[in-house]
């Protein structure tokens, strides 16, 4: 087989074994949505102020449900996936094949990427059609920019964080813990006007925030922040090109138990 | 051919005794200098003066062997011997500090996809396959390859043709290991990694699991094979490989190893209620008796002293009917070995 058989071949057996997990289908996939209908239902359209703007409930949850879909897939997931494989030996395994490094990354951020689409033109199409809350074709073009640098982003950095993660059991909860508390400072669970200034300057130096805000400017370009849009965007590129940096310097196929001292 | 096994005035591979370490590495590399490698000497392996040290502990200390192409070699030695260092620099996963070392010809610290597909690799420590079925699981490994075996094959090689449906997870550890055989043959290597291949088996699962090695050579495969047990080097290799202390202490057929074949034999049987020690004919070795009649003969030469009994024996009417005549076990030979090394 040619290089990119083997990589489609490799996409195929990763997404089979994605779709077979049912934590990962309910973390991944279920929650997001699970939130989308109650958030839509709960908040309806009633404005509230944010930046200094008014926003309507759907404007604002919408937006930050898809950046935390977003992370659920690329990062979160990618990082329980690799982790278990990495310690279950099965990386170990597949690295004492001919199959190359890079196409197994490949494979890994493609899965996600697939799974970040799926999750993201789910809660764009049920919030649309279930909500009202429509986009125009050049709003639609900015969530899936927003979506693609924000998926690619948050894999470079579960690829970092997976570095950082010694065992298979820790990293379900470890990985589930911290991005819940980034959730919760960012602005997903309730608005984030709720939170103290400080709080919301802490969310905004890890990634979760500038992505929820990136996709919110796709969808209210009028009520948010405008002026730092391309701020947020090059703050994700930065988490990405950080996250490359870590994981080309630390990134280990082999299970921790077997390192060398 | 190299010298080393020239000098043995042995032809047949597995008869081939390297014993290496008597020859200066450069007689041997000068005789291996050949244009194409080692893929014309009939070695799948060559190891000269390999070094691995971490930080100051030194785990393998300058050691030299050769694999014939199509030999099943056992490599033993205790726990923290360097056994799993010295396989896993083999095996293109660690890198060494020292020495020279060519597998099928090219050296594993950095070889490509080209030579990973000539390798098959059980490890020692593996999980299932999270969430594939068995014959997925071979699908997958098979993608990987330029020329697979067909995956019906793999599975009736390692008895698992009915397990083909079953998930991964769901198999018990013997099946599991046989998977984990089946994923190293798939790409149809030339030389296979074992490492401790039967731990955890039952004996019948064991059995299966030898004869399936067995069957391997008889494809024509190279086998490194790491174990602990004994019996199972003695019914597998060619030829054994004993490292302790990160050296090697030991290399020879299971019969000749550490100087089997002319160590001492032992006699042992029970006197009759009225013979004491002083009644048994003088023989060739050492005879101590215990309090309980039980009798020891150590002896370098069985026959004699087994004539010098049974004549006395018969001639006295002593049944001694439960003689024994038993060679020093390889785990004798292999416990005395690893114990003088450390």
């Amino acid at each position: 087989m040619t290089a990119p058989a083997i990589t489609a071949h490799q996409i195929r057996y990763d997404l089979r074994v994605f779709l077979r997990d049912p934590a990962a289908r309910v973390f991944t996939l279920v929650m997001p949505v699970l939130l989308l209908l109650l958030y839509c239902s709960i908040f309806g359209n009633s404005k509230f102020s944010d930046g200094g703007q008014a926003i309507g409930g759907r404007d604002y949850f919408v937006p930050r449900i898809i950046a935390q879909g977003i992370t659920g897939a690329a990062l979160t997931n990618l990082v329980y996936i690799v982790v278990t494989k990495r310690e279950n030996g099965a990386l170990k395994r597949r690295r004492a094949t001919p199959v190359r490094a890079w196409m197994l990354i490949t494979s890994e951020v493609a899965t996600s990427i697939l799974t970040a689409v799926a999750i993201v033109a789910a809660l764009v199409l049920i919030s649309w059609f279930a909500y009202g809350v429509h986009l125009t074709a050049a709003q639609t073009a900015e969530v899936a920019g927003a979506t693609l640098l924000g998926t690619a982003a948050m894999c470079a950095l579960g690829f970092a964080v997976t570095t950082f993660i010694p065992t298979a059991e820790s990293a379900g909860p470890g990985v589930t813990l911290v991005t819940f508390l980034l959730f919760a400072i960012s602005g997903v669970y309730f608005p984030e006007t709720l939170l103290p200034g400080w709080v919301r300057d802490v969310a905004q130096v890890f990634p979760v925030r500038p992505l929820a805000l990136g996709v919110q400017n796709a969808y209210a370009p009028a009520s948010g922040h405008p002026g730092h849009i391309a701020l947020q965007f090059l703050e994700l590129a930065a988490w990405g090109v950080g996250g490359i940096l870590i994981a080309s310097r630390r990134f280990s196929w082999i299970p921790g138990a077997e390192l060398e001292h | 051919m190299p010298i080393a096994e020239s000098n043995q005035g042995a032809d047949d591979l597995t008869a081939h005794v390297a014993a290496v370490t008597a020859h200066p590495p450069a007689t041997v590399s000068s005789s291996v200098s050949s244009p194409g490698g080692d893929a014309d000497t009939g070695l799948a392996i060559r190891v000269r003066g390999l070094r691995r040290n971490y930080g100051d502990h030194q785990a393998v200390r300058r050691i030299d062997f050769d694999v014939a192409r199509g030999e099943i070699l056992a490599f033993l030695g205790p726990n923290g011997a360097g056994k799993t260092t010295t396989v896993e620099i083999l095996e293109g996963f660690r890198k060494r500090s020292a020495g020279e070392v060519s597998v099928l010809g090219a050296d594993p610290e950095h070889a490509g996809p080209d030579w990973r597909a000539r390798v098959g690799i059980v490890l020692q420590s593996s999980k299932p396959e999270r969430l594939l079925r068995v014959r997925e699981c071979l699908e997958l490994y098979a993608g990987y390859y330029p020329a697979p075996l067909d995956v019906d094959y793999a599975l009736d090689l390692v008895g698992m043709t009915d397990k083909a449906g079953e998930r991964c997870e769901k198999l018990s550890g013997g099946q599991q290991r046989r998977l984990d055989v089946a994923l190293a043959l798939v790409g149809d290597p030339e030389l296979v990694f074992l490492d401790e291949p039967t731990t955890g088996f039952d004996p019948s699962a064991r059995h299966m699991a030898w004869n399936m090695i067995r069957d391997l050579r008889g494809l024509g495969k190279t086998i490194f094979l790491t174990t602990h047990f004994m019996d199972e080097a003695e019914y597998l290799a060619d030829r054994i490989v004993i490292l302790a202390a990160g050296r090697i202490v030991a290399s020879g057929t299971s019969e000749t190893i550490g100087d089997r074949a002319s160590a001492a034999t032992i006699i042992r049987f029970t006197l009759p209620e009225n013979v004491t020690a002083e009644g048994v004919p003088p023989v060739a070795g050492t005879v101590t008796a215990s309090g309980d009649r039980r009798v020891e003969i150590s002896t370098p030469d069985p026959m004699p002293a087994l004539g010098v009994l049974s004549s006395w024996a018969a001639r006295h009417g002593y049944p001694l009917s439960d003689i024994s005549v038993d060679r020093s076990s390889l785990e004798d030979i292999y416990l005395r070995l690893t114990e003088d090394a450390s």
